[in-house]
């Protein structure tokens, strides 16, 4: 494991290069259109209070299990169908999409604190700490991150908060190798060493100087992240652990929508599209700011 | 090698207990059992008793000793709700969840390498582009979203495979393939890069210069050099294999772990759960230890570096 992180100091862009490639009009088209669909989708979520056409948890039995447009039996008002509560499925997956996505940026974020903390605190001091931080990695490496969100959530029950900082916690180790890989090169760098020279103490050459160096590793770092976990966010809520009724997350409508395959696909398959496109266009753009930010980091 | 080996089993026993500690805290943070048992209040004798029997009513590292003994001693708790012991609980379970895992790393390996092996060869060509995009897409798309997309066509519309249950030899085939489509893109994924890395090396053009035919070449020399990284990625896509596992036996109706984990967690059946992550753990673990072993037979670099 002590091989994997290897983005090349030297390979980061000085910044007029740097502006010019992330130009939006230089992007090749696949990540306009990704950027494009990252900011709509965002902004609906952001706003899904005003842009969701129905209170996402209105609740009608005369429109029960309506079909999305364009099939036999829809209703005009609900674009994309009802489920079988006769909820509209477009403002659910409108406000799943800012639960889900709120849930897995928290979460993500979190992990990114505790992991750059732990990189960060590994690579400068070294000896015993190191090890046993990079023993914690292992262990977090081994351990499938369901079953240690699963206990977490079995100790303190499923609270959205509880949720948010179990799933940071779960997903941590990939930040602390990352960093602790980049702080060993920075670390020997000569601006480093005059730092230390002029009698700059570790926490102060960690935060000035090695962080602001590894900003984008840890950028596209979070970046990739982002689909997985949101996937476990999903899966939990799928599960019935994570998000309660009668708050929409886009895993629990899938959850609620299994039991309706039969006569109505759309209930899943609605909510399992907005997963699949999300965890997509983000997946895109990771791969995108690696290439562009020319960042090495093997998995 | 000897030292090789007592290493990685000291790093191992180390992660296992690790994993021991955290349990053992996670399941004394919940609180008592009583509390699960009895949520609307008990009289306090009975409560009492109860903590007595479990031993909740001495020192946390007295309750941690007696604890590590116990499961030295192959015992390991009993069912708050059901009152039995888990190993019996999980007994009946491990068949055919470890089935399921089997069948779908087989399909995994199976399909993924000559995936991946095509993709790295026709590089450029349709074929090699489509078999990425699945391979990405396979990625992308969770397990249980593909579960509803397989049951939905091939277990309702065509109605040609059951979906729950797990009677029948045909049962196998929509979790199976489920579980496998993720770790297929895995291994496609990796395959064709160490495949692109190792086709590159000199060896590759000594045997091109030297006249050996292109298919024993690719066989022979890239294929089984690009194994060899592969074999450590299939360790870890393990963990990966167990989470979707845990997922996917609830969306089949699968009889095995995944639902009785997964219960203990909404039940708050702590010996249940606990017992559930040890296996897990070792499990994995010791899948772990095999590949490194394996690597370290396999590629004598390994043994000298450590």
């Amino acid at each position: 494991m002590n091989g994997a992180a290897s983005a090349a100091i030297e390979g980061t862009l000085p910044a007029h290069a740097l502006r010019r490639r992330l130009s939006f009009s230089r992007m090749p088209p696949s990540i306009k259109a990704c950027i494009i669909a990252a900011v709509m989708i965002a902004s609906a979520a952001l706003l899904a209070q005003w842009v969701a056409p129905h209170d996402p948890n209105a609740i009608s039995f005369a429109n029960k299990l309506k079909p999305p447009a364009g099939m036999d039996g829809h209703a005009a008002e609900f674009l994309l169908g009802t489920d079988q509560l006769g909820r509209d499925l477009l403002s659910r997956c409108i406000h799943g999409i800012k639960v889900s996505v709120g849930i897995a940026l928290l979460g993500l974020f979190i992990g990114c604190m505790i992991g750059t903390t732990l990189g960060l605190i590994s690579g400068m001091a070294g000896g015993f700490t190191d090890r046993a931080i990079m023993m914690l990695v292992d262990v977090f490496i081994t351990v499938p991150n369901l079953l240690i969100v699963m206990v977490g959530i079995a100790v303190f029950g499923n609270d959205t908060l509880v949720l948010v900082v179990l799933i940071g916690i779960a997903r941590w180790e990939s930040y602390a190798r990352v960093v602790r890989g980049q702080v060993l090169q920075v670390r020997e760098l000569p601006f480093v060493e005059a730092s230390r020279a002029l009698g700059a103490g570790s926490i102060w050459i960690a935060l000035r100087h090695i962080l602001p160096n590894i900003a984008s590793p840890l950028l596209v770092l979070m970046t990739l992240n982002f689909p997985s976990i949101l996937l476990l966010e999903s899966s939990l809520s799928f599960l019935g652990l994570g998000v309660q009724p009668p708050t929409a997350s886009l895993g629990s409508m899938v959850g609620d929508g299994r039991d309706h395959l039969i006569f109505a696909w759309w209930v899943a398959i609605v909510p399992a599209a907005a997963i699949v496109i999300i965890t997509f266009v983000v997946q895109m753009l990771g791969d995108w700011l690696r290439d562009v930010l020319d960042v090495r980091i093997n998995d | 090698m000897l030292r090789f080996i007592a290493w990685r089993l000291g790093r191992a026993t180390l992660t296992v207990m690790l994993v021991l500690v955290a349990c053992f805290t996670a399941i004394r943070m919940a609180g008592s059992p009583a509390e699960v048992l009895y949520p609307d209040g008990a009289p306090p004798e009975q409560i009492e008793q109860l903590e007595m029997q479990w031993g909740l009513d001495r020192s946390l590292p007295e309750q941690f000793a007696l604890y590590v003994a116990q499961l030295a001693r192959g015992e390991f708790g009993v069912s708050i709700i059901e009152r039995r012991p888990v190993t019996e609980v999980y007994g009946e379970k491990l068949g055919p969840s470890l089935r399921l895992a089997a069948l779908a790393l087989v399909i995994g390996i199976l399909c993924g390498i000559p995936l991946g092996a095509l993709a790295a060869l026709r590089r450029g060509t349709p074929v090699a582009r489509l078999a990425m995009s699945v391979a990405f897409m396979g990625y992308a798309v969770p397990h249980f979203i593909i579960a509803i997309v397989l049951i939905l066509i091939f277990g309702y519309h065509l109605n040609w495979l059951p979906s729950t249950g797990a009677e029948t030899a045909s049962h196998y085939i929509l979790p199976a393939v489920t579980l496998a489509l993720p770790l297929v893109a895995a291994i496609a994924r990796y395959m064709r890069s160490t495949m692109l890395d190792v086709m590159t090396l000199d060896f590759v053009r000594t045997a091109t210069a030297k006249g050996v035919v292109p298919t024993r070449i690719v066989c022979l020399h890239v294929i089984r050099n690009a194994l060899l990284p592969l074999i450590t990625v299939l360790g870890l896509e393990i963990a990966g294999l167990i989470n979707g596992s845990l997922i996917i036996e609830t969306v089949f109706s699968w009889p095995g772990l995944g639902k009785v984990l997964t219960g203990s967690v909404t039940r708050r059946d702590f010996p249940v759960l606990q017992f559930g992550v040890i296996v897990y753990a070792v499990a994995v673990v010791a899948i772990n230890i095999t590949v490194d072993l394996l690597y370290a037979v396999a590629d004598p670099r390994v043994r000298v570096r450590s």
